[in-house]
């Protein structure tokens, strides 16, 4: 005679096979990441230049060191979004995840060395907070897109993958306020750090919410 | 059964691969399979799981897949990313339980608890098992899900929330409507 709890575990599956319907398949992440920047870049870009870009962007865009910075915030950000959606496919290979993680962490420490060689002007409070608020109005939508798209996967670690979602939004916002504001003394770089960090460690606090197991 | 190899593990893979295409047979035969590997799984992982918990656990982890299906890539391998899921759902079941644990106290005299009949001379009685199980088992899929989940698995609704994939109202809802029709269907009113 069967079990209680093999009569509610047969019913169980066969209540799960009616309902399983066909389901497109969540493309690789690199490809989403791909969708994600595209999106994101071309919004970043409306955003600057909504707000007018910097008076010597002209200039800057020749100078190859403003130019690597650029395609390096990019890159970072490129990668900290294929983390977070690959945080969301169970059982993809740790190894890459932590390769992902570290390229991040390492554009992170640049941007901290950066800031503690740029000067020691007196920080602007005005400047300060306007350049706060670009990067957090650029951030805005390329997180609410990676969100959705996360939406989609599996929360088996929402925190981490939130917190990667909100570090891939911020560097590319960080992008696009350079290309606003010229960045000329170590309190700006700590501002864009600054809003960095509150961003990411919000949208982290938020994760639990933001991202659970969706029903298909 | 021996442990699964490479064999079992592309078997799976086609069986997951023609359920996201929508192959219901399949998908059935292979949640039946898994079924029986995941409670070995389940069951070996004492310092996680109760044993009295083995079941439960299993049929969370079935849900979980169900609910991520879409996320297999049939290119990668699927044993990988079935335990996966397996392994964060029995965290989640340890830490339950952990909680639970923690909640509780147990106490030397059940005899004065207010389960026993002595203490209840008053109550009018709760009525047969099988006529609960009865009214159960006429509930609507969604309805009985959600009483099973929150009541007789003492899951929170966050949690059972993320096991079935519905929102915390909708639980509420349906665990309300499944109250009112369970106290019709013993009480008559």
């Amino acid at each position: 005679m069967d079990r209680p709890h093999d009569q509610t575990h047969d019913r169980l599956i066969a209540e799960l096979t009616a309902s399983a319907a066909a389901v497109p398949r969540l493309p690789h992440p690199a490809w989403r990441a791909c969708t994600w920047l595209g999106v994101s870049v071309a919004y970043v870009a409306l955003v600057a230049w909504a707000q007018g870009p910097r008076d010597d962007l002209a200039l800057v865009l020749r100078d190859p060191a403003f130019v690597s910075k650029i395609v390096l915030g990019v890159g970072a950000a490129f990668l900290a979004a294929c983390a977070a959606l690959a945080m969301v496919v169970p059982g993809f290979p740790a190894p890459r995840r932590v390769a992902l993680a570290l390229a991040t962490l390492a554009w992170l420490a640049w941007m901290v060395v950066e800031s503690s060689r740029a000067g020691v002007a007196t920080p602007d409070a005005i400047a300060g907070w306007s350049c706060f608020a670009t990067v957090l109005v650029c951030a805005s939508i390329p997180m609410v897109t990676l969100a959705a798209q996360l939406r989609r996967g599996a929360a088996l670690a929402p925190v981490h993958t939130v917190a990667y979602a909100a570090l891939a939004s911020t560097l590319l916002a960080d992008v696009g306020a350079r290309l606003c504001d010229g960045h000329r003394d170590a309190a700006h770089l700590l501002v864009h750090v600054a809003a960095l960090g509150v961003f990411t460690v919000t949208a982290a606090m938020l994760a639990p919410r933001v991202l659970r197991w969706q029903a298909h | 059964m021996t442990e699964p190899d490479r064999s079992d593990d592309r078997r799976f893979g086609d069986l997951m691969r023609a359920a996201q295409d929508g192959d219901q047979r399949a998908y059935g035969r292979l949640l039946q399979d898994l079924s029986a590997l995941l409670r070995r799984v389940v069951a070996a992982r004492g310092s996680l799981v109760r044993p009295a918990d083995v079941d439960d656990v299993v049929q969370e982890i079935l849900l979980s897949v169900h609910a991520v299906r879409h996320t297999y890539d049939p290119a990668r391998p699927f044993l990988p990313w079935l335990m996966a899921i397996a392994r964060h759902r029995m965290l989640d079941a340890s830490r339950r339980a952990r909680r639970i644990a923690a909640r509780e106290h147990s106490t030397d005299d059940p005899g004065v608890t207010f389960v026993e009949p002595a203490t209840n001379p008053f109550q009018e009685p709760v009525g047969d098992a099988e006529a609960l199980a009865s009214a159960l088992e006429s509930l609507p899929p969604g309805q009985r899900q959600a009483i099973t989940l929150l009541k007789l698995h003492d899951m929170s609704l966050q949690e059972a929330a993320a096991a079935t994939g519905l929102s915390v109202g909708a639980l509420k809802v349906a665990t309300h409507r499944a109250i009112a029709a369970l106290r019709k269907a013993l009480v008559g009113d």
